[in-house]
């Protein structure tokens, strides 16, 4: 059996609103609009004497000055996923219990951190980085340690059978079973996890559905229990909520070191330089602004990031107050990209793919180009751009012997000869094209101008003359 | 003062004019033409080197040694809004790989700035050719040259105009114009070096077709009068 550990999340929303130290003063309250009850507290809330399952009459009746903000799911949620994201770093399997909960496998990380005591510091120490409220119990099964942590047991332990006896003190209203099945259990007096599994299951199975019996093999963790566990993205992103609405640009810097130095140590834990950043600040009724920074040579330092973005943003005009940031890290690089060469001193180490997709991103696939060659007489259709690195490169397939003189530089259109020249060659006549609708009948000529430019011409079928090329 | 000077001696940034000419220097490219590696102490100059010439009298030619070069060591050669499309059977029947090759035609003379510091800077790029009417700034010929620096690379500033001020820190600035053997070329600024009078870079081997041949001394022009 393996071990799992449950972390829960109660004030979610609450820790994630972004609060100036000396503001902590404030009394903050979140609301769960339908059953209008108080979910989430401040301390200073709490302090006014505010409890949970308030009614918000009662609450601000207790505080007049109370802040009030409504419970979304989804903004739990997303935090949720920052926070398995942030934990990823220091442990492999998690899984996401929307709104508020994270689930981890412990088992096998053990093997990486010497026990139990030191996986837990190491974890919670990095979890506290965030500053997030939690509470944790572990079990030898997902609804267990999710039954114990939601009940904040808040202890780590591996002892099976203290576990076991902490599950069996619960009430089965606090665990995951269905609400119509516990009160039916109820009914028979069965109202602990100790009364539930003091029970032969053959006798259960008669007289309640299966779903019972499946959820007393999986809290006793034995039966598998199929879990989808979290994986990554490759990207950082960062949603902030700002406790109250900025209009002053100068105000913004607090907040948006705070995300900085998220990014840093993202980066840091992935050994990444950032190259280009895209802030989101959104504005009360009216569109985001979005802004794009970009340092060339890739940057992670919070610091240096914030003085680039106090650059950007001091060109910016805002049309409302600001109520969010989401900070987005576009385009990674590896930081170890510069190697020295012994004689040579530092070198880029950048390799031609790379390089061609940094410039294709910013200026676009037209813009980008490589040559190719056609085995075609028509010299406008032999010579033509195709994307970069995919032309036929293998050059001994070209004939040796048709080896003729070339300008450097092909003209995309003929133009008409408007000056005088010395034509310097016999012709090269090329008769081409009368199996497609493009048809070429030409006198090739090598020439050089008065001014000592050496071109190439042609003359047509109606004794037109045109420059197709110059040898430059 | 004097400190400080024996301090920048020491490093090797200072340069005595009566320095001995000819001693390749480090970071040199050599340009395939004796007389332009002669006259260049070794070819040309890492970093940001400009040529002004007309277009059609050879100029893309008396780079192309150079691309061969960018083949051996397998690396690319990068051009940014060449005035016309860059011709494939040229440049294969010169032996250049056209897998090498990668044309970019940035649409603000900014953004080509970027694209050329971004290719010089990658190590990727062997050399760089930038057609380029535009007059560059001081800082953005310091930024290319630390690019240059970075990617242990070259760049070519190809204009039509006349040559820019010679105030501004570019590494060679080449003036060229046609001749009948070739190219006649001057150099109007480098670094650690003099400038030149004009002289020849002679193509006659390498581009038979595209040179006139020099007449023999012992042929005397027959005169136009009697020529009737």
């Amino acid at each position: 059996m393996s071990l799992w550990l449950y972390l829960h999340f109660p004030t979610l929303q609450l820790c994630s609103i972004y609060q100036r130290a000396d503001n902590q003063a404030q009394p903050l309250i979140i609301l769960d609009k339908k059953s209008n009850e108080v979910v989430q507290l401040n301390q200073a809330a709490r302090a006014q004497g505010i409890t949970h399952g308030m009614g918000l009459g009662t609450a601000a009746s207790l505080c007049h000055s109370v802040s009030v903000k409504e419970y979304d799911e989804q903004i739990e949620a997303r935090l949720l996923k920052r926070i398995a994201h942030w934990l990823y770093s220091k442990t492999a399997d998690i899984s996401l219990y929307s709104p508020n909960g994270l689930l981890l496998l412990i088992s096998n990380m053990l093997a990486l951190y010497q026990d139990l005591t030191e996986y837990w510091q190491a974890l919670s120490h990095h979890l506290d980085i965030l500053g997030v409220d939690y509470d944790y119990a572990c079990a030898y099964s997902p609804y267990g340690a999710r039954l114990l942590a939601r009940q904040k047991l808040n202890q780590i332990s591996d002892d099976k059978a203290w576990l076991f006896e902490q599950i069996k003190q619960q009430v089965l209203q606090h665990g995951d079973l269905n609400t119509k099945v516990v009160s039916r259990l109820q009914k028979v007096g069965v109202t602990h996890f100790a009364d539930l599994l003091g029970l032969p299951l053959t006798e259960l199975s008669k007289r309640f559905d299966v779903e019972v019996v499946n959820y007393i093999g999986r809290i006793t963790g034995q039966l598998q229990h199929p879990i989808n566990f979290y994986i990554p993205p490759e990207r950082f992103e960062d949603y902030l909520e700002l406790y109250f609405e900025i209009a002053n640009q100068q105000y913004l810097a607090k907040p948006l070191l705070k995300q900085l130095q998220l990014l840093e140590k993202y980066l840091r834990l992935k050994d990444k330089l950032a190259t280009e950043l895209v802030l989101h600040l959104h504005q009360r009724d009216c569109d985001d602004v979005v802004l794009t920074i970009s340092a060339l040579q890739g940057e992670y330092r919070a610091d240096k990031w914030l003085a680039l973005i106090e650059l950007n943003l001091a060109s910016q005009t805002l049309a409302a107050p600001i109520i969010g940031l989401t900070l987005k890290a576009k385009r990674l690089v590896d930081k170890n990209n510069q190697c020295r060469d012994f004689f040579l001193g530092a070198q880029g180490q950048v390799s031609e793919q790379e390089l061609t997709a940094t410039l294709i991103a910013k200026l676009g696939q037209d813009r980008v180009k490589g040559l190719s060659l056609k085995q075609d007489p028509r010299p406008e259709v032999a010579n033509a751009l195709c994307q970069p690195f995919s032309s036929f490169s293998n050059t001994q397939h070209i004939d040796i012997s048709s080896k003729k003189l070339r300008p450097t530089l092909l003209l995309p259109k003929p133009l008409p000869l408007q000056e005088s020249v010395k034509v310097m060659s016999p012709p090269e006549r090329i008769v081409a094209g009368w199996w497609d609708d493009y048809q070429v009948v030409r006198d090739y000529f090598i020439a050089r101008s008065d001014d000592g430019r050496w071109l190439w011409l042609f003359r047509d079928h109606n004794q037109q003359w045109f420059v197709h090329g110059l040898f430059s | 003062m004097n400190d400080l000077l024996e301090r920048l001696q020491q490093q090797n940034l200072v340069w005595h004019a009566t320095a001995s000419v000819g001693k390749p220097a480090q970071g040199v490219f050599s340009s395939g033409f004796i007389e332009l590696d002669k006259r260049l102490d070794g070819g040309f100059p890492q970093g940001v080197n400009e040529i002004q010439s007309v277009c059609g009298i050879g100029e893309l030619r008396l780079l192309l040694p150079v691309f061969q070069q960018a083949m051996t060591e397998q690396r690319l050669v990068v051009l940014i809004n060449p005035l016309a499309m860059l011709c494939s059977e040229a440049l294969t029947t010169s032996g250049l790989e056209l897998d090498k090759f990668l044309l970019v035609s940035p649409e603000t003379d900014s953004d080509a700035l970027w694209a050329a510091e971004q290719c010089l800077r990658s190590g990727a790029c062997y050399s760089l050719v930038m057609w380029s009417q535009q007059p560059l700034a001081v800082h953005q010929i310091k930024r290319l040259q630390l690019a240059c620096e970075a990617g242990n690379s070259l760049l070519f500033i190809l204009r039509e105009s006349k040559a820019e001020s010679i105030a501004l820190p570019l590494d060679l600035s080449l003036s060229l114009s046609a001749h009948e053997q070739g190219l006649s070329a001057r150099i109007n600024k480098r670094k650690r070096g003099w400038p030149s009078s004009s002289f020849t870079i002679n193509m006659s081997s390498d581009w038979p077709t595209l040179t006139i041949a020099r007449a023999p001394d012992n042929v005397i022009e027959f005169p136009q009068i009697k020529a009737g």
